[in-house]
């Protein structure tokens, strides 16, 4: 039997996906290339245009700096999942502690099922007006804060909501640091700390880019958070884009921010390809 | 065939590819099950001589659209009552729900010539324009729904001389505040500007691409705009903003009534009163502008309600049907009691404990402005430039 037989039925399978990813995207592409009129009976109207591109990166316009909060708010909360996600990683890899590594896996894992909403509202309770964090404020005698509509809440929820993630994708790469390499520097004499920095954290760096990778696309993407703990102070590209589709019918503008979006995070992810290959062939060297 | 042991990876590489291929076939199967039109399947009836004789006539399905939450449970219940009472034939129902108006027109607009929704609710007057204007929706004549003669409002859902919806609730969206956060009264739209508010953030307002601008068009009209001359409200938005007055902006009625009960928000600007009502809060702690004894005094409130729409389909004429019943007096107050709106059926009553909110129909046009159409094909541009001036100044 041929080694590529079973190939065969995949076929179907990978033109049905394929014809799924392919064929939406060059329908938005078009799409964002017509004219907009409002509240037209047909999505697609007008001529083509490159009316759509232009709007958007107008700097007069809002929408580069909608870009800009977007990647910005997301950078500062995947740095911060990653060192807080990289600690409890690297005690579930790294612990004897049988039963405390199950119990911190699995309040990972539920937490991981649980809803983005639900997440989010669980941050309003704990920020709200009347909230856990502001009725101990109170008592103790301090003024009620306004945290619900702040950078700092749409940084907490989007922690919240890809924390879980951030743990299983970094707990794999720092198994898979040969313990004995530790082992090793400890014997040659180097502390604790000296190991981490110099052997620990070079070896887990693939890990943590592709962590960074993913929890990025994940809160880049991200549409309740904002909305809901931002109160619309702070807008990013998918509130955007909802708006655009939604509200007032501008499918072109809608598929226009879409297709930019699409474009630079495939250019984030070739060069996060690109580093991950660099580094995989300094790690071996 | 290859007397080789197949080793475990080949194995599973095959069972692989096998479940892929039955996933994708599945996947087929299910799609067209769901895009394929469906048959009636004839009922039979039993009749007193035992012998059962296949009737000609099959039970019609109509598919009601609706906001989830109280809305979905009062059309469940008029539905019922539908089904019960309706003599033309066998009918039974179905809900389908959503969050905005605007997602119902797009889930309507997506699946046609599929017919997801017989009629839905929709906002007055913009979203029954949005649906007229995407030619999805049937006119209505007071032949085919004769309750339309027995409604307020019905000019608001009429448009190039056709009616295109059954009005079924009134409600202003107004200026609604926390009377024991605020401290005092507030009577005119400029008290915003005053100290009590500067520096606090503690004023929300709706996102103009969700209330179809009504905050901007209040505010325009506190200072000699309207909906055809914007900038008023514009420049009013952006004083309070710079004042620090402008805490965030809301994008549902479940946002505008968890901010507002919880007190983050002293002030909503402009929303409906239902969440209040609805929640039970005390009217020691709350008010809304205008109302039946109040008015705002230097601007007026936004006139708002919702319709009900008939979408072009085969099911038409039982939705029409479904829609005038909508309309009688019991269902249109089974339809406002839960948030408390004010019924359009003329012999309806609102509830007693939220009649007070609203201005009688001999005021409405004294205390409510009730915006033309015209400025909607601006909408996306109001919403671009509120992006541009406005969010960069609350952020």
């Amino acid at each position: 039997m041929k080694r590529s037989s079973w190939q065969l039925l995949l076929i179907p399978g990978a033109a049905l996906v394929g014809a799924l990813l392919v064929v939406p995207l060059v329908m938005l592409a078009d799409m964002s290339l017509h004219r907009y009129v409002p509240f037209a009976p047909s999505i697609v109207v007008g001529g083509y245009t490159l009316d759509s591109y232009l709007i958007f990166f107008n700097p007069v316009e809002a929408y580069l700096r909608v870009l800009y909060d977007t990647l910005a708010i997301s950078l500062y909360s995947v740095v911060l999942t990653i060192l807080l996600g990289f600690s409890i990683a690297h005690f579930l890899a790294r612990t004897k502690h049988v039963r405390m590594r199950k119990l911190v896996m699995s309040i990972t894992i539920a937490s991981f099922f649980t809803g983005t909403l639900v997440r989010v509202y669980s941050w309003v309770i704990m920020l709200g007006q009347g909230g856990v964090v502001n009725t101990v404020l109170y008592a103790l005698g301090f003024e009620r804060l306004r945290l619900i509509g702040t950078d700092t809440a749409i940084i907490l929820g989007l922690i919240h909501s890809s924390l879980s993630l951030a743990i299983l994708v970094l707990v794999g790469s720092i198994r898979n640091v040969d313990p004995s390499v530790e082992q090793a520097a400890w014997t040659l004499g180097a502390d604790p700390i000296t190991t981490f920095i110099r052997i620990t954290l070079p070896l887990s760096m693939p890990g943590i880019l592709a962590a960074f990778v993913i929890l990025y696309a994940w809160d880049a993407t991200a549409f309740l958070v904002p909305m809901i703990l931002g109160a619309g102070t702070h807008l990013f590209i998918a509130n955007l884009i909802y708006d655009k589709f939604m509200s007032t019918t501008n499918f072109p503008m809608g598929s226009a921010i879409s297709v930019v979006f699409i474009l630079i995070s495939l250019l984030f992810f070739s060069l996060s390809s690109a580093l991950a290959k660099k580094l995989g062939r300094t790690t071996h060297d | 065939m290859s007397t080789e042991k197949i080793s475990r990876r080949s194995y599973l590489k095959w069972v692989g590819a096998g479940v892929a291929a039955v996933a994708v076939a599945g996947t087929g199967y299910g799609a067209y099950q769901y895009l394929a039109p469906k048959e009636q399947v004839p009922t039979t009836q039993v009749v007193p001589t035992t012998q059962v004789v296949p009737t000609t006539q099959a039970a019609r399905r109509l598919t009601i659209g609706v906001w989830g939450g109280t809305g979905e449970d009062a059309i469940r219940e008029i539905n019922e009552h539908f089904v019960q009472q309706y003599t033309k034939g066998p009918v039974s129902t179905a809900i389908e729900t959503y969050g905005w108006s605007s997602e119902a027109l797009e889930k309507a607009r997506a699946s046609w010539p599929k017919i997801v929704m017989d009629a839905w609710g929709t906002t007055v007057p913009a979203g029954v324009w949005k649906a007229m204007r995407a030619e999805l929706i049937s006119p209505l004549t007071y032949d085919e729904v004769p309750e339309l003669r027995n409604q307020l409002a019905v000019e608001n859902v009429t448009h190039d001389g056709q009616i295109w919806g059954v009005p079924i609730e009134l409600f202003v969206e107004g200026l609604q505040y926390r009377k024991d956060l605020v401290g005092k009264k507030i009577t005119k739209f400029s008290d915003l500007f005053s100290d009590t508010f500067k520096g606090k953030k503690r004023i929300y307002l709706s996102l103009p691409s969700w209330s179809d601008g009504s905050w901007l068009i209040m505010a325009a009209l506190s200072r000699g705009g309207d909906e055809n001359n914007i900038d008023p409200g514009f420049e009013a938005t952006k004083e309070l903003a710079k004042n620090g007055a402008i805490g965030g902006v809301f994008t549902s009625q479940t946002d505008a009534s968890r901010l507002f009960m919880s007190g983050d928000a002293w002030v909503l600007g402009t929303c409906g009163m239902m969440s209040p009502v609805r929640e039970g809060l005390s009217l020691d702690l709350w008010d809304i502008l205008p109302n039946r004894e109040a008015i705002l005094e230097d601007t007026k409130g936004i006139g708002a309600g919702s319709a009900y729409v008939v979408l072009k389909g085969q099911n038409q004429d039982l939705a029409k049907d479904w829609v005038n019943f909508l309309a009688t007096k019991d269902m249109d107050e089974t339809w406002c009691a839960p948030n408390g709106t004010l019924p359009t059926n003329k012999d309806a009553h609102a509830r007693e404990d939220a009649a007070w909110a609203y201005p009688t129909p001999q005021d409405w046009t004294k205390k409510c402005h009730v915006p033309g159409v015209e400025y909607l094909a601006q909408l996306d541009a109001w919403t671009d430039r509120w992006n541009r001036e406005i969010i960069p100044l609350i952020s």
